[in-house]
């Protein structure tokens, strides 16, 4: 099952073979976990979405269009999910962030850095976080499918549903946006 | 630094694949009921329809019709006269409805086990 493809997994579960959509979340959960739970910043909530998201393309596995990218259909699935996830929560103020700072604590630095890297590393990762939190969806969507996922724009721009030129200038919006929110958060308080 | 903060969470696949597997379950089991009751329908149908076809086969004389065909060696010279009262005397309507409800009871009764054989797989 490994070396198949995600479009002959697709085949074969549609032709009888049950365990083939094992194989697809096998392969592609953990992802779509990664990119909800930073879009909603909640791991109970981003495991319920992963888990819908992978109900419903299970549902409509015999819609899927075999031209398109499974993986790109599958973040659209999730990205909309992860949406009304969020619409349902109201928008989420950005000084709640921290009661939910315990969501982080999972997070394993890497072994091989001294004390004071990790609590430099964490310290971006929370300045980063917080910078993300602030951004509008979309934007956020871009950034995270980019860098996240290393998806191209024209991947990002399947998932969203809208077209490239729009999705780029998300991603520039958002990259400007990070970039003053990270340097507004590391500028002395008065 | 986005990269850094990626998570993994174990057992996420099996949750879903549970999570799959028990509505797939659901799904199968509520085929199966309905094709249990369709083979329940139409076992009953078959016994009806087979009380009602040996009624008329007893009363209208086809029976009289088959019998004089093997005893009778000679009745074959007036073959297309004989098949002409037999058919008029055979139940055709009951014979129908007979055939229809085997056909529906044997293929209610297959999808049955087959979708008991996929609900065992998938446990």
């Amino acid at each position: 099952m490994e070396n198949l493809t995600d479009a002959q997994l697709i085949t074969l579960y549609i032709e009888g073979n049950h365990k083939a959509f094992d194989g697809l979340i096998n392969r592609h959960s953990q992802a779509v976990y990664r990119f909800t739970f930073k879009l909603l910043n909640n791991s109970d909530e981003a495991h319920d979405v992963t888990q819908e998201t992978f109900i419903k393309a299970w549902k409509n596995i015999k819609k899927f269009d075999h031209d398109k990218n499974f993986k790109t259909w599958i973040f659209s699935i999730a990205r909309n999910a992860a949406y009304d996830k969020l619409r349902k929560k109201k928008s989420v103020s950005f000084s709640s962030l921290d009661e939910e700072e315990n969501e982080f604590d999972a997070n394993i630095p890497d072994d091989q850095l001294l004390p004071h890297e990790i609590f430099e590393q964490n310290e971006k990762i929370e300045l980063v976080r917080k910078a993300l939190e602030a951004i509008p969806f979309d934007q956020k969507t871009a950034v995270l499918l980019h860098h996240g996922e290393e998806m191209t724009f024209e991947e990002i721009s399947e998932v969203v549903d809208k077209p490239m030129n729009t999705v780029k200038s998300q991603y520039r919006r958002a990259l400007i946006s990070l970039k003053k929110l990270i340097e507004d958060q590391n500028a002395p308080k008065a | 630094m986005i990269k850094d903060y990626n998570q993994t969470l174990p057992g996420l696949e099996q949750d879903i694949i549970s999570k799959i597997h028990g509505i797939q379950r659901r799904r199968v089991f509520m085929r199966q009921a309905g094709y249990g009751i369709l083979s329940l329908g139409s076992f009953v149908g078959i016994m009806a329809s087979g009380i009602y076809v040996k009624d008329i086969l007893l009363t209208s004389g086809s029976y009289e019709y088959l019998s004089l065909l093997f005893s009778d060696a000679e009745i074959l010279s007036y073959w297309k006269e004989l098949s002409l009262s037999l058919a008029e005397s055979l139940p055709i309507f009951g014979l129908a409805v007979l055939c229809s409800v085997g056909a529906l009871f044997l293929w209610s009764a297959m999808r049955t086990m087959q979708l008991q054989l996929f609900r065992r797989a998938l446990i």
